[in-house]
């Protein structure tokens, strides 16, 4: 039996421990909408009992505060942080593309596109001179159909241009975030080497776990842990961005027009290997899709340009001369959308006959209608290589947009996990984890019911009435 | 409302549901499509890629979620959590 005493120091021990625990609750309550913040849970620790005189007496309870985060979710929360953001902003540019050439989920046919509109009008133009080849305002109309067609051509070029110019600028405002974020990271690097795991490294480690979050959000990282609790940070690619107290800045420079990115302590041109994060899209939209879509709106004008100065030299003008060339281009397909231009104002330069035929023949003018459905982009003609091309921008659209919204349910579907799975006891995340199980048995067995009612309907065939 | 509609609107939420785990919702959801199920779906082409486009996006996630259970199911057990300690006074 205690003396009264000891009793009042068990009794003492005991009301401290609950206002310690009761600390702990405020404090979560207090911190619940703290960016980072990971919840803290009351460790109960019963003080070691003293024997005297064959009596056991226990000394009290003491409690400790304890921060639980699964360092395994925080890194997939990071990594699917870095896919969606990436996924993003790839979705972001490739719609201002979609937008340049008047595309929409409405309307993806490709002769209702101010390109496809004015290809066709070009051509026809053609057949009308067919009829009328000595006409001076069926020349005329020919002549104002290729200069639609042209100032269609350099204004889709500009506009994709001024995409790329905008990835720049994007470029290098990421790059600062970037600076900024992974100097904070040194910092608290340095702060929680210094202070040891006794003292405040807690609330300095979320401070740390949200900064790493937010450069997920700019940047692909690899992530190393290191002695003394540090944390080490590289990009996709390898190059160094924090180790330890010290942060590597990265900077970008103009080669040939383009912004490229420097990283790691040397300062090696990173560029054609950073992925993740919004930088991984924009260079992802600037270096692969863009060009390709540039590269084809060229082959486009090239192809339809070269074909019709060709055919145009073989007939003869309307003075009587040999047909000079209509467009002028570029020697190769290069660039070509954004340069060419109509190389002439005299409705007489169109040479609407052949050699021979008199100025009122029209045979070279039915040639040149009929350069729309020749092949004049490798194998296809020039509406079906445009109707692939925006087709391929649109599907490359959708695409991205889907893999973005996906990416975004499975980040929050991930974050949603780390919360709930942060502080619970192995009894409770077990039943967590049946919930998560449940849930996507649920949503599994719906996706399956639409995959049915989608087969009936599609044997029944698409109608064009809804029921 | 048309059947079509309705179809892609149980999508949407659907896939609502399951990046927050909305475990009764889902339940509702599945019953709720499962009456669908039994009306015939006539519909045409633009319905068709709208219910379309959105079952990609729940495969997609559908996709993840397994994955991620799948993860989660090995860690379970295997206490990887960090713990600070501090003092609580």
């Amino acid at each position: 039996m205690g003396t009264l005493s000891s009793l009042m120091d068990l009794s003492r021990e005991a009301l401290m421990a609950d206002q310690a625990a009761l600390n702990v609750t405020a404090g979560n309550v207090a911190n619940q909408n703290t960016p980072g913040y990971t919840r803290q849970v009351v460790s109960w620790q019963q003080t070691d009992a003293v024997t005297l005189s064959g009596q056991t007496y226990s000394t009290g309870i003491t409690s400790t505060a304890v921060s639980q985060r699964d360092r395994i979710l925080e890194h997939r929360v990071q990594q699917q942080t870095q896919t969606q953001a990436q996924s993003g902003a790839l979705e972001s540019a490739l719609q201002q593309v979609q937008n340049i050439f008047g595309l929409t989920s409405s309307a993806i046919s490709a002769s209702l596109t101010a390109l496809g509109s004015a290809t066709d009008a070009f051509f026809n133009s053609f057949s009308a001179l067919e009829a009328n080849p000595s006409d001076a305002a069926t020349r005329q109309s020919v002549l104002a159909a290729a200069n639609n067609l042209v100032s269609v051509f350099n204004s889709s070029a500009n506009q994709l241009a001024q995409v790329t110019s905008g990835l720049n600028q994007q470029i290098v405002s990421v790059t600062g975030q970037i600076n900024t974020l992974t100097s904070t990271i040194a910092s608290l690097n340095q702060q929680i080497a210094s202070s040891g795991l006794q003292g405040d490294a807690g609330v300095l480690e979320d401070q740390r776990q949200y900064a790493i979050t937010q450069l997920s959000q700019y940047i692909g990282l690899d992530q190393m842990t290191t002695e003394a609790n540090g944390i080490t940070l590289t990009t996709s690619n390898g190059a160094l961005l924090v180790s330890g107290g010290q942060s590597y800045a990265m900077s970008t420079t103009l080669v040939a027009g383009t912004v490229h990115v420097l990283a790691g302590g040397g300062g090696q041109d990173m560029t054609s290997g950073l992925t993740g994060g919004q930088l991984g899209g924009i260079l992802q939209a600037r270096d692969q899709q863009l060009p390709t879509y540039a590269s084809a709106l060229d082959n486009l004008a090239y192809g339809i340009a070269t074909a019709v100065n060709a055919q145009n030299a073989l007939g003869t003008d309307g003075n009587g001369n040999l047909g000079a060339a209509i467009f002028n281009l570029p020697p190769t397909a290069a660039g070509a959308a954004a340069s060419i231009q109509v190389a002439t104002s005299d409705p007489q330069a169109i040479a609407a006959a052949v050699p021979g035929e008199g100025s009122a023949g029209n045979s070279n003018a039915i040639a040149l209608a009929d350069l729309s459905t020749a092949s004049l982009v490798g194998t296809q003609t020039a509406t079906g290589f445009l109707a692939s091309f925006l087709g391929q921008i649109g599907n490359d659209t959708a695409a991205a947009a889907t893999d973005s919204t996906v990416q975004q349910a499975t980040l929050t579907q991930l974050t949603s996990q780390r919360n709930a799975l942060s502080g619970v006891s192995l009894d409770e995340e077990a039943s967590n984890l049946t919930q998560y199980q449940r849930s996507y048995e649920a949503a599994a067995k719906v996706f399956s019911i639409v995959n049915t009612i989608m087969a009936s309907a599609l044997n029944l065939g698409v109608q064009t009435t809804v029921s | 409302m048309a059947i079509d509609q309705a179809v892609a609107d149980v999508l949407d939420e659907t896939v609502r549901a399951l990046s927050l785990l909305d475990l009764n919702r889902l339940e509702t959801l599945e019953k709720r499509i499962a009456g669908l199920a039994v009306s015939m779906l006539v519909v045409d082409q633009a319905g068709m890629d709208s219910i379309r486009a959105r079952r990609d996006v729940l495969e997609g996630v559908l996709h993840h979620s397994a994955s991620n259970l799948n993860a989660l199911n090995r860690l379970y057990g295997r206490d990887t959590r960090d713990q600070w300690e501090h003092s609580a006074r």
